[in-house]
């Protein structure tokens, strides 16, 4: 460590003490929470009360267990409809009503497994990424470069990009939220939902509120599609590098 | 607290000066190799269909019902759902080729890396079952694939003639969890049905579910027909015929089927809509070659005048909380788009586009106010009840008579083509996109959508 990275870790510690002395007298005076707590409790409320048993695929061997439990847990509240009003003759399954014809679609594409994907894409995909160590065998924790470490969060974010998608969303008010999201990957790139936090949303407002948990959502699929994995990254800039990053999802750019 | 307001705001200054330097303090430590997340922004998204895979629904045991075999009717419960889903736009189903065979206990417990690797983001399962009370229990279950979670799940009995309605609302429920709109599957469409040549077409009021089923036709076609509105509680449709040559507005009871005059008055009345509370209706009367809206209960009586200029005033309808009316007016030289206080007074005029507006509908959202566009053709428009925010939706020939969906994201019109051809009935988003048509088995013009079913 220099004498230049020495004055500046200094001025970075004493600034943190002298900021967080200010805030917290000057946060004593607020009346609302911050609004990026509120969000990630409602989703995290949202997704974990339906998580418990059907949370994970069931393994063949559970497949019995399982069956039990379509009884034993709690099973969706049934709401009973009235009586037909305008057409009170039975209406028997009409076949003719199926889809003959189906729209042309493309067809799902079948994924090869991941270290092969990142055998067949590493090709050039790392140029003037940690050009010290590319071999992924080092688990140095070496500082990382401002430069690496911008040439990784655009590597990131080119990868995760094309699976952000606003779908319905598209063009309503909900655009006008921008979801920050923090993510944190294993070290062979992969990424599950419990490596994926919701940090905030900012830009709800009374006219998009109810598309605020949609939005999280979006950001929250866009890391998770699998059409869109991590991009293969040096490993010797794992740590303190692309272990840890946030993402903010900005769905147009606010005028 | 004993701190005054300067010094608090003294101390926030020095705060944000602080921000400031730390900002660059961080930059220089950045450089020089500090651990801490990497940010970076994703702008810009993209806006495609979400997949969604909707695999046949299973049944605990498979019974013989009036509907047919409950094993039957879970495959049709899912090619239900899937249409509803594609047909919204914002859907696109993974082919049934690669949609796996679903039992009971994965019902609620997916198999989320084999749904994945289909392709689908969302996957809707559920079950089909025959109750000992003589009725059908369809439960429905949404998950999240990539993030290996469920995200909703409802059940729902019905009659086993009403197995449809089940899966509309299963439909329904993903729809609104996914988009965060409102429902509007559950619903119905009363509209116009035409058919024969230009100079003798026979003209009926017809009903169908949303998605086009049960379809039925009202009145026997032997007087004209025009303008259907459902009513908010979905239990009458006002509308204005012919009957014995005399234009007039009746109340269609839809439970008996019986037809009412509104008004008994020697007068046109024509161009009704209800009140949101269904208790009224609104319509224009001509008397004397001049055209007002008037208001009068459901059940009859005196009808109270809501407007008094001279010209034609027309198309009223209410805004979601009863307190304003739209309505068109000719009133300044060409038809233009007015708005009013629930009692007439305050009226004043929200369209300056240019060109002349037409057939206002009040959104059920209240936010905006469908409306035709004349001039160059009709076109289908959306604005602010202030005026403010014109769009244009639509563009072809001649599109007229918007009707908003339930959720007020969707609107119905219809569409006639140059020459003698029939019109047909269409559907918008409110952004303009996914225009599609909605299948009728003959011509169809002025539809009104119902509210969303009970």
């Amino acid at each position: 460590m220099d004498r230049a990275e020495r004055i500046a870790l200094g001025a970075a510690a004493i600034g943190h003490v002298a900021l967080f002395a200010i805030l917290s007298v000057t946060l004593l005076t607020r009346e609302e929470l911050p609004r990026r707590e509120a969000v990630a409790v409602t989703l995290s409320d949202d997704i974990g009360a339906f998580a418990s048993a059907a949370d994970r695929p069931a393994p063949a061997a559970e497949r019995r267990d399982l069956a039990d439990e379509i009884d034993v847990m709690d099973p969706p509240d049934i709401e009973p409809l009235p009586q037909p009003s305008i057409t009170p003759t039975p209406a028997p399954p009409r076949p003719a009503e199926r889809r003959t014809e189906r729209r042309p679609e493309t067809r799902p594409e079948r994924r090869p497994p991941r270290e092969q994907r990142r055998t067949s894409r590493i090709a050039g995909i790392t140029d003037g990424i940690g050009s010290t160590n590319d071999s992924g065998t080092s688990r140095s924790q070496a500082p990382v470069s401002g430069a690496d470490r911008s040439n990784l969060i655009s590597r990131i974010v080119n990868a995760v990009r094309p699976c952000y998608n606003l779908g319905s969303l598209s063009g309503t008010s909900a655009e006008d939220i921008v979801v920050r999201l923090r993510i944190q990957p294993s070290r062979d790139g992969s990424l599950s939902r419990s490596q994926v936090s919701v940090l905030g949303a900012r830009g709800v407002n009374g006219s998009n509120r109810q598309y605020e948990s949609q939005m999280v959502e979006a950001a929250r699929s866009a890391v998770l599609n699998p059409r869109c994995p991590m991009p293969p990254l040096p490993d010797a800039l794992y740590e303190n590098g692309w272990s840890d990053v946030v993402l903010n999802f900005i769905p147009a750019q606010l005028t | 607290m004993a701190i005054s307001l300067p010094t608090i705001s003294t101390l926030r200054r020095f705060a944000l000066g602080l921000c400031l330097a730390m900002l660059g303090s961080a930059a220089v430590a950045q450089e020089a190799g500090i651990s801490g997340p990497i940010e970076g922004d994703v702008i810009g998204g993209i806006s495609n269909p979400t997949a969604i895979a909707v695999p046949d629904m299973p049944t605990p045991r498979a019974v013989d019902t009036p509907a047919g075999n409950t094993a039957d009717l879970g495959r049709q419960v899912a090619r239900v759902i899937e249409d509803n889903l594609r047909n919204s736009g914002f859907f696109n189903p993974v082919e049934r080729q690669f949609l796996r065979d679903v039992d009971m206990p994965q019902v609620t417990a997916p198999d989320y890396p084999a749904w994945s690797q289909v392709g689908a983001q969302n996957l809707v399962q559920g079950y089909v079952q025959a109750g000992s009370n003589g009725r059908l229990t369809v439960g429905c279950y949404l998950y999240d694939v990539f993030a290996q979670a469920p995200l909703e799940r409802a059940g729902y009995e019905v009659d086993y003639a009403d197995w449809r309605r089940a899966a509309h609302r299963c439909a329904d429920m993903v729809y609104a969890r996914l988009t965060g709109e409102g429902a509007y599957f559950d619903s119905r469409i009363v509209y116009v049905a035409e058919s024969g040549p230009k100079d003798n077409r026979v003209r009926r009021i017809a009903v169908m579910d949303t998605d086009g089923a049960n379809h039925r036709f009202l009145t026997n076609g032997q007087s004209i027909v025009l303008t259907p509105r459902f009513a908010p509680d979905g239990r009458t449709i006002t509308y204005m015929s012919y009957l014995n040559d005399e234009p007039r507005v009746y109340i269609y009871d839809v439970e008996s089927g019986r037809q009412r005059l509104l008004v008994n008055a020697p007068y046109m009345t024509f161009a009704p809509r209800y009140s949101p509370d269904s208790r009224y209706v609104v319509f224009s009367m001509a008397v004397n070659g001049n055209s007002d809206i008037y208001r009068v209960a459901v059940s009859g009586g005196q009808p109270v005048r809501l407007t008094n200029t001279p010209g034609i005033d027309t198309s009223a309808s209410y805004s979601p909380d009863g307190r304003r009316i739209v309505f068109e007016s000719d009133r300044s030289g060409g038809q233009q788009l007015y708005v009013m206080n629930a009692d007439g007074s305050n009226q004043r005029r929200i369209s300056f586009g240019g060109g002349r507006y037409a057939t206002p509908e009040w959104s059920p959202r209240g936010n905006l106010i469908a409306f035709t566009r004349l001039g160059g053709g009709f076109r289908i428009g959306v604005m602010r009840p202030d005026g403010s925010g014109e769009r244009i939706l639509t563009n072809s020939w001649q599109d007229e008579g918007p009707s908003w969906a339930p959720n007020g994201r969707v609107i119905h019109f219809f569409r006639t083509p140059r020459g003698n051809a029939l019109p047909t009935l269409w559907s918008v988003d409110v952004t303009g996109r996914m225009i599609r048509r909605l299948p009728t088995p003959v011509g169809a013009s002025d539809p009104s959508w119902s509210p969303l079913r009970n």
